[in-house]
């Protein structure tokens, strides 16, 4: 609440005047609220369409209701499921894979003596976060494919080529790998920034205590990037369906042969959508449960870390 | 100016230390050298898939026929670039996203600034209803036709337009741009008011000036994001003039639906096609100039600019 | 910060109201904007029921693949002038790629946002069916007599199939060719004939288990050095039309999904896809080649034109593609351009008709036309007599010669029925330069291919295809389905959709055993509903008297 202080009166000021305290910031507040009302807010109403079968003719509004009989029918969905499985699955795998390795990544840097050569590194790494996927997914598919630079490699020395777009047990490793080979560079500038904030001081009476590298990392940096590691732990978690989903980057990259261990819940959506042309009631049903569950992960996972010590986000 | 300078040193600069922690131990030379190479092997690892996009783009015919493995640049040929500069879709394309990403970051910094802002006001009446509103969209949409309904109401279809408004406000860089707002001292703010400025001053000639390096990396978040659209324009574009260059790369790398004009057709018929691989590549290295170029400009400012917005509440 | 927690409960009411306020709002416009394109059609009063009139300039607006380019030029195409001043219209294109017109038919249509005419393989789908059903797209005129060529065209039986139950037919299919003994060619199988000899074999192979060990040859000997792989595909949805010759031709399907056509089966009519006994061996056959290396193992990755370019370049010993109109265009000029010195014909074969396990030999079968051209419910009749004469008009010979070689006399000769060019086709593009892209508007006519006045086509590849089609009604057989059940609808039916070459590629590539992979696919989809459905079409064949 504004202060008595800040308004400079003696008693609770009425609502009025703290509103005409605040004129200028509500002025600064109208575009926003245009550009949310417009766009975000006004398309709201098509979330009713999980809850209807759509109608051509009649439009969303006009589309009749069916109640929840288009959840009923997802329990029923194989594909579905089978791109919710993926899903988790993917988002899983990442969380495990992708999500340490900016940190470790950090603290390596971070150890680093050559400041110099720190700097490059560091530039060049966060390079390939610029680049689109669609790019990104020529590339893979140049380097990658049959007769790509990585399996002429291979093959000569002897091995047989892998089909890394094409082979189910291998694609999600190959999502994994390029997801990380895109953002480690990325990601690892928060924790790199982080540690920068660690009073130099600290290590210097770590030393005299003669403290090894080991100690000082486990007992100095670790501490001091926690926090910063929390708080993306919950906005990961938040959006543990959307990375699942990682919907440009399989989008770009997958094909026929691993839509059954690729095929997530965005590009499900996707292609059934425009291709087979389901009802848009039912897609619109997915859409509806996707942002149901990020919502209550996302609070899931505030109070997991409020457990654990570390400032939440709300 | 004494309150800013202040505040810099406290809660910026001091992010840099001066001092290194290196000093002399036993082992730690080895340690050193260690991760060192580790990450020099990262790095070389990383940039390998650019540097070979690279090479290739210097490929001749000749040279794709005599080294099946294409790992050094046995040629330096520019014909693939000749050829694509003389494309005209390459260069409406080409054009197309810079303007979308010139008008794209104003609109998006325009928004985001004075919202953050305004939303960062914690005695503000309202202020916490708008903020759940804000936070809400985050998570819910209305879905893909009502959002073309609306587009259409605005009469964006078709529109280059449809790339730069819509895309207004990415709802996340709006919260940590206020969360940084928040951690700006009350008594800088009250001390302007003491001298007599309104509001507005202050946010334009106080607080900005002051966060300078956060409002250049949200402005390069947001210019990344505007230069890599592709989902709108696949979507509301029907009109090859007004595509954006994701979605030409996109064509021209799927080679499926490139409509290029009938002179240049020999871009990807000649050489049969041995040609469109050189092509697709020289495209690639075209592209990611632009983003090449601003990068080492912002990232002085990165590191600063994120953790103060990110990790303070 | 509890009170943000409560605010977000309070935000979801307040989101209702203020999107329900909007959502009125929105749904109003859209319902003015109607209105108002009606009202500025209907400019001049009295159009006339009887006879010609075109006193009314009309504006169409058409989603064709490559439009944009196509009508770029408009004031300085011979062509398109001749149409605008002819018809009195103007045409607007609304592009769409090979790439996203899926797309961009599924949101329009949702949106309210339809062009006049657009091009979209449609029949079979869901969304065909609700478009029908819930007045998306317009019926044509029941009587078509005023558009004689028209008419004769929607006279194919297979068109005349389409007609719904309320007795209206809603699109005009695009058109291949007049009959299905052409669905030969949808299916070509290249092979290099010139690495097979270097590899030792020394006839062209005449049998499925002679193909496999030229392919097996070709690989592990690998000539040139190149790692060449095997058999390669343009798209993975086009081996459904190749692989099924094996052992059950009338399973042969477009990749659409909805095609899928019905044999009877022990007295019952099922879908022939599904009936085991004859999908195993194909299926087996396929993971034998798959585990010899004789199919490649990017063979689904093939995007665009990439495979033309792995068969030319010698990375990949045998090419699927679609017709000989692709022969011409990507592999022949490809190969021009790389060996020039060599005929394509004598370095590289096309795979004769193979013998299925039952001793006959077969050709792959799908429809006389591939994907429609569909209007918009919001068109007026006014306008829709407008765009039926278009359709007339592009079907006339006259026409057809116009687009084809340009004017009569200036840009050609006719002497009986021999044509003689005057312009170069480079020269008659730049003065008609819409006609490459425009000329599928209404049918894709690849009959044309065949013709020997088509002087865009290589005279040794115009042989050859000629040669080859008559080779084939020679020699394969046409597999036996009921044709009229292919697009009956049924509920179950409607729904139903088999993407064969996906599990044709699973089970290839699988390593369990391909009898189990097989009862796997079959319990996927008897989840989708498969009996449900058998049980419905059979009904319904009883109703049709067909047994």
């Amino acid at each position: 609440m504004t202060s008595k202080k800040e308004l400079g009166v003696t008693r609770n000021p009425s609502i009025l005047k703290t509103i005409a305290y605040y004129k200028y910031f509500y002025l600064m507040l109208i575009p926003v609220i245009v550009w949310y009302a417009v766009f975000a807010y006004a398309p709201m109403y098509g979330i009713t369409l999980a809850f209807k079968s759509f109608h051509y003719g009649k439009g969303i509004i006009g589309s009749p209701w069916i109640g929840i009989q288009n959840f009923v029918d997802l329990t029923s969905d194989t594909a579905f499921w089978n791109a919710f499985k993926n899903t988790v699955i993917i988002s899983l795998g990442k969380l495990l894979f992708h999500f340490p390795t900016p940190i470790i990544l950090a603290i390596l840097l971070n150890e680093m003596y050559f400041r110099r050569a720190k700097k490059v590194l560091q530039t060049l790494l966060t390079f390939p976060h610029f680049i689109s996927w669609i790019v990104l997914a020529g590339i893979m598919t140049n380097i990658l494919g049959q007769s790509g630079v990585v399996n002429q490699i291979i093959s000569t020395f002897g091995g047989d080529s892998i089909p890394f777009l094409s082979d189910a047990s291998i694609f999600r490793p190959v999502i994994y790998g390029s997801h990380i080979w895109k953002e480690i560079g990325w990601d690892s500038i928060i924790y790199i920034a982080a540690l920068a904030g660690i009073p130099v001081e600290l290590y210097e009476a770590a030393k005299i205590d003669g403290a090894n590298r080991w100690q000082q990392i486990r007992y100095i940096t670790w501490p001091g990037i926690r926090p910063t590691v929390a708080i993306l732990f919950i906005l990961y978690i938040g959006q543990m369906l959307n990375v699942g989903s990682s919907f440009d980057q399989i989008f770009n990259l997958y094909s026929s042969p691993v839509y059954g261990v690729a095929d997530t819940i965005d590009t499900f959506v996707y292609r059934t959508t425009f291709t087979t042309g389901a009802n848009f009631g039912y897609m619109t049903a997915v859409g509806f449960l996707k942002s149901g569950i990020n919502v209550i992960m996302i609070y899931l996972a505030n109070k997991l870390v409020s457990k654990a010590g570390e400032q939440g986000l709300f | 100016m004494n309150n800013t300078e202040t505040f810099l040193e406290e809660n910026v600069i001091k992010i840099v230390p001066k001092r290194t922690r290196f000093g002399k131990q036993k082992g730690d030379t080895i340690i050193n050298v260690m991760i060192t190479t580790l990450l020099v092997i990262l790095a070389v690892v990383a940039m390998f898939p650019f540097y070979n996009v690279l090479v290739l783009s210097f490929a001749s015919v000749k040279g794709m026929a005599e080294h099946s493995i294409y790992l050094l640049p046995y040629t330096f040929d520019l014909t693939s670039y000749g050829k694509l500069f003389k494309e005209t879709s390459f260069y409406r394309a080409f054009g197309v996203s810079v303007f979308v990403t010139a008008m794209g970051v104003a609109l998006n910094m325009f928004l985001s600034v004075t919202g953050a802002y305004a939303l960062s006001k914690k005695g503000m009446p309202g202020r916490n209803i708008l903020l759940s509103l804000v936070l809400f969209t985050m998570f819910f949409s209305g879905g893909l036709i009502p959002f073309y309904l609306v587009v259409k109401s605005v009469n964006l279809v078709n529109n280059i337009l449809v790339m730069v408004i819509p895309t207004g406000v990415t709802t996340m860089y709006l919260i940590i741009m206020k969360n940084y707002f928040n951690t700006i001292p009350a008594s800088i703010e009250e001390s302007a008011k003491v001298d007599g400025a309104n509001d507005m001053y202050i946010l334009l000639k106080i607080v900005l000036p002051i966060s300078k390096p956060f409002i250049a990396t949200f402005a390069l978040f947001y210019a990344v994001d505007r230069w890599n659209e592709w989902y709108n324009a696949l979507i509301f574009i029907s009109d090859s003039a007004k595509i954006p260059l994701q979605i030409y790369l996109r064509g021209l790398l799927i080679n499926m639906s490139v409509q290029l004009s009938s002179s240049a057709a020999a871009v990807v018929d000649s050489k049969a096609g041995v040609g469109i691989q050189a092509t697709q590549m020289a495209s690639i290295v075209i592209s990611a100039i632009p983003i090449m170029c601003i990068y080492p400009f912002m990232q002085k400012h990165f590191a600063r600019g994120i953790m103060v917005g990110s990790i303070k509440e | 910060m509890s009170k943000l927690k409560r605010s977000l409960a309070a935000v979801i009411v307040a989101t209702m109201l203020v999107s329900g306020v909007a959502a009125c709002g929105s749904s109003e416009k859209a319902e003015e904007s109607k209105t108002s394109v009606v009202a500025s059609e209907s400019t001049s009063a009295g159009s006339t029921t009887a006879g010609v009139d075109l006193s009314e300039k009309m504006n169409i607006s058409v989603a064709l693949w490559g439009i944009d380019e196509a009508l770029a030029n408009a004031g300085n195409d011979q062509f398109l002038k001749e149409m605008y001043q002819k018809l009195n219209i103007t045409l607007t294109p609304r592009q769409i790629t090979w790439d996203d017109y899926t797309q961009k038919a599924q949101i329009w249509s949702a949106s309210g946002d339809m062009p006049d005419v657009m091009a979209i393989d449609a029949v079979g789908t869901t969304y065909y069916r609700n478009w029908i059903d819930q007045g998306v797209v317009k019926a044509l005129p029941e009587d078509l007599s005023k558009y004689p060529t028209l008419n004769t065209y929607m006279s194919k039986p297979d068109i005349q199939a389409l007609k719904q139950p309320d007795g209206k037919i809603y699109t005009i299919p695009r058109g291949l060719y007049d009959s299905l003994d052409y669905c030969a060619h949808d299916r070509i199988v290249l092979y290099r004939w010139d690495l097979a000899q270097k590899a030792g074999i020394t006839k062209e192979p005449a049998n499925f288990q002679e193909f496999n060990t030229m392919l097996k040859a070709i690989v592990d000997k690998d000539p040139e050095g190149k790692k060449i792989s095997g058999l390669t595909a343009n798209n993975i949805k086009q081996i459904s039309g190749f692989f099924w010759l094996f052992s059950n031709p009338a399973a042969t399907s477009d990749g659409s999904g909805s095609d899928f056509k019905w044999i009877k089966d022990d007295g019952k009519y099922v879908p022939a896809v599904f009936t085991t006994k004859l999908t195993l061996p194909s299926l087996q056959n396929m993971r034998t080649m798959y585990e010899e290396k004789m199919i490649d193992r990017d063979i689904a990755n093939m995007k665009g034109t990439q495979s033309y370019d792995k068969f030319v370049s010698g990375t990949s010993a045998a090419l699927l593609l679609v017709g000989y109109g692709n022969v011409n265009n990507q592999v022949n000029d490809r190969w021009k351009k790389l060996h020039p010195e060599t005929p394509m014909l004598d370095a590289i074969k096309k795979a004769d008709y193979f013998p299925a396990v039952d001793g006959t030999a077969y050709q792959c079968t799908f429809k006389t036309y591939w994907s429609e051209s569909y209007f918009s419910n919001e068109v007026e009749d006014k306008k829709m007599d407008r765009i039926m004469m278009l359709y007339d008009y592009m079907l006339q010979p006259d026409t057809k010669e116009f687009y084809r070689y340009g004017v009569k006399d200036v840009d050609y000769t006719k002497a009986g029925d021999k044509i003689t060019k005057i312009t170069s086709q480079a020269d008659l593009d730049k003065k008609q330069p819409s006609s490459a892209n425009l000329q599928a508007l209404v049918e894709f006519d690849n009959a044309y291919l065949y013709d020997p006045n088509n002087s865009t086509i290589d005279p040794a590849i115009s042989k050859a295809a000629i040669a080859d089609l008559e080779h084939a009604r020679q020699v394969a057989k046409l597999p036996d389905y009921e044709v009229k059940l292919t697009d009956i609808s049924t509920p179950a039916k409607n729904k139903f959709s088999v993407q064969d070459y996906d599990f044709m590629f699973k089970i290839m590539a699988g390593k369990e055993p391909v009898e189990k992979m097989w009862e796997d696919v079959l319990k996927e989809y008897e989840a989708k509903g498969l009996s449900k459905m058998i049980e419905e079409v059979n009904g319904k064949a009883k109703e049709m008297g067909l047994n």
